[in-house]
C-alpha cells in the first residue's frame, strides 16, 4: 500500500492509495461546513439535487443510464457528521480500469461525471428547477422523519439533542423538517456557490491507479480553485450540574435505554488513544464489561454497548430492554462505570483491549471505505501518522491512565424510550 | 497439495484450494496475502430447517432452533463465555443465522491457529444446561422484540405469510415469543447432534496457511465418518398467494409497503437454479431498477422515493418478487407495477438495454471479490451448493437476452399480495 497527500491548492488536499486488492476503487469529495442548524438542511436537500441529474445529464433517467454503462458506477452525494462539522460529500465508487472491458478508462470518465454534478448541476434560469426542488424536499423530509423506524438511533438523537441542546452536536445532519419546507432554488445556489467557492475541500482516492493517474484526473474534472482552510473547533460540552432524567414513549415492543456521560476531552491523539482503549474493555466489543455483565450474567438485554463521540467529552450507552427492567439496567450499567474507576479490570483485559485495538487498525487496508476513512482523517486533521505510530500509541497507554480517563465519566443523562407508563 | 483441488480463475485474478476429507467435512483456503486472517465455519442447519426425516422417522423442531443454537454453541463446558477465549488471543469472532444456514466466523491479525482451535471447538460440542438455556431465552426474547420494532422487517414477513400457506419462511429465523418457549436443552442437544455433523459443516479460511495443519485440526475436532444429514421437509405448498392483503399500525414516516409475486419454487443448490434465478433478477432490475422508465417516471410524478426497492428472492422452495417502498400511493404503486410487467411481457427491452443490465450486474457481482470476509463467507455457505462464485460470473456472461425475456414471462400476476404498515 502506497500512500502520497498533496495539497492542490489552497485549502483543497488530495490523499490517494494505491492498493491493488481491490477490483473497484473509490474517490471521495469531502466539502467541509459548520454543523449549524440553520444551514444543514440547506447542504442536505443540496446533496439530493447533486446526486439527481446534472447539466449534462439533465433527467434523473438519463443520468443512471450513464452510470449503468460506466459498469453501475456508483455516485452518492449526502452530508455526515463529524464532531461539529458537517461534510457535504460527493463519491464515485467505480470498477477498477483493469477490469473493464477493452481497457476503458472508466476512472477518468467516472470522475468527469463527478466533476460535472459538482460545477455543472442541472439549473433553470440560474436555479434549481423547482420541481426537483419540491420533489427532492419531499424525499428528505421522509429522510428525516423516517428516523422514528429505527427505534435505538432514534433515542440516541434525542439523547444528543437533550444532552446538548443549543450546541451544534445535537444537530442532525439531515437538518429539519420546518427549515426544509422553508428552502427554495435560490437559497440552495448560496450553498452550492459557497461549497464550490469558499469550503475547505478534501478529496480522497483508493484503488489501483497510481497518483500520477488519480491527480491528472482530479486535475481534469476537480479544479477547485483556492480557499481558506478554517475548520471549526468541536465546543467543550459542560456538564449541567444534575443528573436528567427523561421518558418519552412511542408505540413499540422493547424499551431503549440511553445513558449520557460527559467525560475528559480526547483533544490529542494520546487522549483519544486512552479514550479507545477505556471503551474496549468498558463497553465496546463483545468481550467488555457491558457485554459479560449486563447481558451475559445479568440477561437484561441483547444488546449493550458504549459510543463515545470521538471529537466530543461525551460518551452514551445504549441498550434495549423489556419495559419495568430499566433502573435494573441502570444500575448494572453504572456499576461497571464504577468498576471502571476502581481499576477493576485485570492486565490481560487491558492487553486484550489493546490486541483488539490493534488488528482493528491492521485491518483497516482491507476495506475501501476504512481506507477512505483514513485518508480523509489525515488531510482533514494535517496529521501524518502512520498505522505503525498508531498502534505504538495504543501500546503505550497504561492502566493509570485508563483509571484517570474513567474517574472523569460523569453521569448526566438517563434517556428512556418506552411503549408503556413507568 | 495435499490432496487440495486448486480452483482458479485468471480473468478474476482469483483463486483458492478445495479439499473434502474422507468424512464428508469440506475446507476451502484462499491464499491471499493480507493482514486480516477470516474463517468461517458453516452449518448447513438454518430457520428453514424445521421439519426433517432422521432414519425413516419424522421430526419437527419449534421455529428458532438454528437460531436458539448458535447463541449456545459460543459456551464453554464450565459456562464461561468463548468470546473471552477468542478476545485473548485477539479474534474478533460472530455468528449469524439465516433461513438457509448458521456461520460461525472470525478475523484476527495473529495468533491465526489459536483462533482457528477455538471455532473449531465451539462448533464441535455442544454444552448448556437448563439454567443457561433459560437465561439465553431472555437474551432472544429481547433480540425478537428489537425486531418486531423495526417496522421494515414486520411488513415483509407479514408479506411473506401474505405469500405462503404453511412455509418455515412466514416464521422469523429468531422464532417468536411463543415458539422460543418450546426450545429446550433436550430440543438443542438433538437439533446438534442431527445437525452438526460433518458432512453438514465446512470452513473457509482467508489468508496464507498451512493447508496441513488446517486439515488436521478440524480432523481432531472431528474424527468420526459423518452421519448422513437428515433430509429437511417442507410442507406441499401451493401455488397460488395464502391471501392478497394485510394492513398494520405502527411508528412510520408515511406509509410502508411491500408488493410481493409468488413465483414457482426451484431447488437452490444447482447451478442451473442459479441461472434461473439470475435471468430473473436481472429483468426485474430492468423493469423496476433505477433507469428504468418505472421508476424514473413514478419518482418525478412523486409516486417513489429513494427508499423503493425491487428484487427477486429465491430460497430453499420459495421464490418470489418483493417490490417495497414508502408512501401512501401504494395502490396505485401496486396497480403500476402489475400493468408495467404486463407491458413487458409484450414488449421487452431492447437488447443494448440488455447488454447495458449485464455490464451492470458484473460490475457489482465482482465486488464480492473486494471483502476477504465476504468471499470467505460465499465460499462457506457455498460449499454446501454445487457451483461457486467463479461459475455465477460465467454465467453472467453465458446468460441471454432470450432467458431473461422468459423470466418476465413467467411471472403470474395474479399471485400477487401486498402487506402495509399505516402511520398510527
Amino acid at each position: 500500500m502506497n500512500i502520497k497527500t498533496s495539497r492542490l491548492c489552497d485549502g483543497v488536499y488530495l490523499a490517494a492509495c494505491k492498493t491493488e486488492k481491490f477490483k473497484s476503487a473509490v474517490m471521495t469529495v469531502s466539502f467541509a461546513v459548520p454543523l449549524d442548524v440553520e444551514t444543514a438542511s440547506g447542504y442536505s436537500l443540496l446533496t439530493n439535487l447533486l446526486s439527481l441529474s446534472t447539466g449534462s445529464y439533465n433527467t434523473m433517467q438519463s443520468f443512471s443510464v450513464i452510470k449503468d454503462e460506466l459498469y453501475a458506477l456508483g455516485l452518492d452525494a449526502f452530508v455526515q457528521r463529524r464532531g461539529e462539522i458537517l461534510l457535504v460529500r460527493l463519491e464515485i465508487n467505480t470498477i477498477a480500469d483493469s477490469f473493464a472491458f477493452d481497457g476503458e478508462r472508466v476512472l477518468y470518465r467516472a470522475t468527469q461525471l463527478l466533476g460535472d454534478a459538482i460545477f455543472n448541476p442541472h439549473l433553470e434560469n440560474g436555479v434549481f428547477p423547482t420541481r426537483n426542488v419540491e420533489t427532492e424536499k419531499d424525499c428528505l423530509i421522509e429522510e428525516i422523519e423516517s428516523l422514528i423506524e429505527n427505534k435505538p438511533s432514534y433515542a440516541m438523537f434525542r439523547a444528543r439533542q437533550i444532552m446538548c441542546k443549543g450546541e451544534p452536536f445535537a444537530v442532525d445532519a439531515g437538518g429539519e423538517t420546518e427549515r426544509v419546507l422553508a428552502l427554495d432554488g435560490e437559497q440552495l445556489i448560496g450553498f452550492h456557490r459557497h461549497i464550490i467557492e469558499n469550503a475547505p475541500i478534501f478529496i480522497t482516492y483508493a484503488g489501483e491507479a497510481d497518483f500520477e493517474y488519480v491527480e491528472e484526473c482530479v486535475k481534469a474534472h476537480l479544479n477547485f480553485t483556492p480557499r481558506e482552510n478554517k475548520l471549526p473547533d468541536s465546543v467543550v460540552h459542560t456538564h449541567c450540574g444534575e443528573i436528567l432524567r427523561v421518558r418519552e414513549e412511542m408505540e413499540m415492543e422493547q424499551t431503549v435505554l440511553i445513558l449520557g456521560f460527559t467525560t475528559e476531552m480526547p483533544d490529542t491523539p494520546k487522549k483519544r488513544a486512552i479514550l479507545t482503549v477505556y471503551d474496549e474493555i468498558f463497553g465496546g466489543s463483545p468481550a467488555s464489561k457491558l457485554f459479560m455483565n449486563v447481558r451475559e450474567k445479568e440477561g437484561l438485554c441483547y444488546y449493550c454497548s458504549s459510543y463515545p463521540a470521538a471529537r466530543k467529552n461525551i460518551l452514551f450507552v445504549s441498550c434495549g430492554l423489556e419495559d419495568g427492567f430499566e433502573d435494573k439496567a441502570i444500575d448494572a450499567i453504572n456499576n461497571e462505570v464504577d468498576e471502571m474507576k476502581l481499576g477493576n479490570f485485570t492486565d490481560s483485559d487491558l492487553q486484550n483491549a489493546k490486541n483488539s485495538i490493534i488488528r482493528a487498525l491492521k485491518s483497516f487496508e482491507t476495506d475501501l471505505n476504512s481506507i477512505n476513512g483514513y485518508l480523509l482523517g489525515q488531510i482533514i486533521n494535517e496529521v501524518s501518522s502512520t498505522v505503525e505510530e498508531n498502534i505504538e500509541l495504543v501500546l503505550s497507554v497504561t492502566r493509570d491512565e485508563v483509571i484517570e480517563f474513567a474517574k472523569c465519566v460523569t453521569p448526566e443523562l438517563i434517556y428512556i424510550l418506552g411503549g408503556a407508563n413507568e | 497439495m495435499n490432496n487440495f483441488k486448486i480452483i482458479e480463475n485468471e480473468a478474476l485474478k482469483e483463486k483458492y484450494y478445495l479439499k473434502t476429507l474422507e468424512n464428508g467435512f469440506k475446507i476451502a483456503v484462499i491464499p491471499k496475502n493480507t493482514p486480516s486472517f477470516h474463517a468461517s465455519v458453516c452449518c448447513n442447519f438454518g430457520g428453514a430447517d424445521t421439519e426433517y426425516i432422521k432414519n425413516g422417522e419424522k421430526y419437527t423442531l419449534p421455529s428458532g432452533t438454528a437460531h436458539f443454537l448458535e447463541h449456545k454453541m459460543f459456551e464453554n463446558e464450565d459456562g464461561s463465555d468463548l468470546f473471552l477465549d477468542f478476545d485473548r488471543f485477539g479474534g474478533n469472532a460472530n455468528a449469524s443465522t439465516s433461513f438457509e444456514n448458521t456461520m460461525y466466523y472470525f478475523s484476527c491479525t495473529d495468533n491465526f491457529y489459536e483462533n482457528l482451535e477455538i471455532l473449531l471447538k465451539s462448533v464441535s460440542s455442544l454444552h448448556c444446561s437448563n439454567e443457561s438455556v433459560n437465561k439465553e431465552r431472555k437474551i432472544i426474547a429481547r433480540e425478537i422484540t428489537m425486531y418486531e420494532d423495526i417496522p421494515l422487517s414486520t411488513v415483509t414477513r407479514s408479506l411473506y405469510k401474505l405469500l405462503y400457506h404453511d412455509h418455515p419462511t412466514t416464521k422469523p429465523v429468531s422464532g417468536t415469543l411463543e415458539t422460543i418457549e418450546d426450545i429446550t436443552k433436550e430440543t438443542l442437544f438433538r437439533a446438534y447432534n442431527d445437525f452438526y455433523v460433518p458432512e453438514n459443516l465446512s470452513l473457509c479460511i482467508c489468508g496464507i496457511v498451512d493447508l496441513e495443519r488446517v486439515s488436521e485440526a478440524v480432523l481432531r475436532y472431528f474424527p468420526n465418518k459423518s452421519e448422513k444429514r437428515p433430509e429437511t421437509t417442507f410442507p406441499k405448498e401451493p401455488l397460488t398467494v395464502a391471501k392478497t392483503q394485510n394492513i398494520e399500525y405502527s411508528s412510520v414516516a408515511s406509509a410502508l409497503y411491500c408488493i410481493g409475486f409468488k413465483c414457482p419454487p426451484d431447488s437452490t443448490d444447482s447451478l442451473e437454479s442459479y441461472r434461473k434465478a439470475l435471468a430473473m433478477r436481472i429483468a426485474i432490475s430492468l423493469t423496476f431498477g433505477r433507469a428504468s422508465d418505472f421508476y424514473c417516471s413514478n419518482y418525478e410524478n412523486g409516486l417513489l422515493n429513494e427508499r423503493f426497492y425491487a428484487g427477486y428472492t429465491q430460497s430453499r422452495h420459495a421464490s418470489h418478487i418483493v417490490i417495497s417502498g414508502s408512501g401512501n400511493e401504494y395502490e396505485s404503486i401496486k396497480e403500476l407495477a402489475i400493468k408495467e410487467l404486463e407491458y413487458r411481457k409484450k414488449v421487452f427491452f431492447t437488447p443494448e438495454q440488455v447488454l447495458r443490465e449485464k455490464k451492470a450486474a458484473y460490475a457489482e457481482s465482482i465486488t464480492v471479490f473486494d471483502s476477504d470476509e465476504d468471499f470467505t463467507a460465499s465460499l462457506a455457505s457455498g460449499a454446501h451448493l454445487n457451483y461457486d462464485e467463479f461459475d455465477c460470473i460465467n454465467v453472467l456472461r453465458e446468460i441471454t437476452y432470450e432467458e431473461i425475456r422468459d423470466a418476465i414471462d413467467s411471472i403470474d400476476l395474479k399471485n400477487c399480495a401486498i402487506s402495509v404498515i399505516k402511520k398510527g
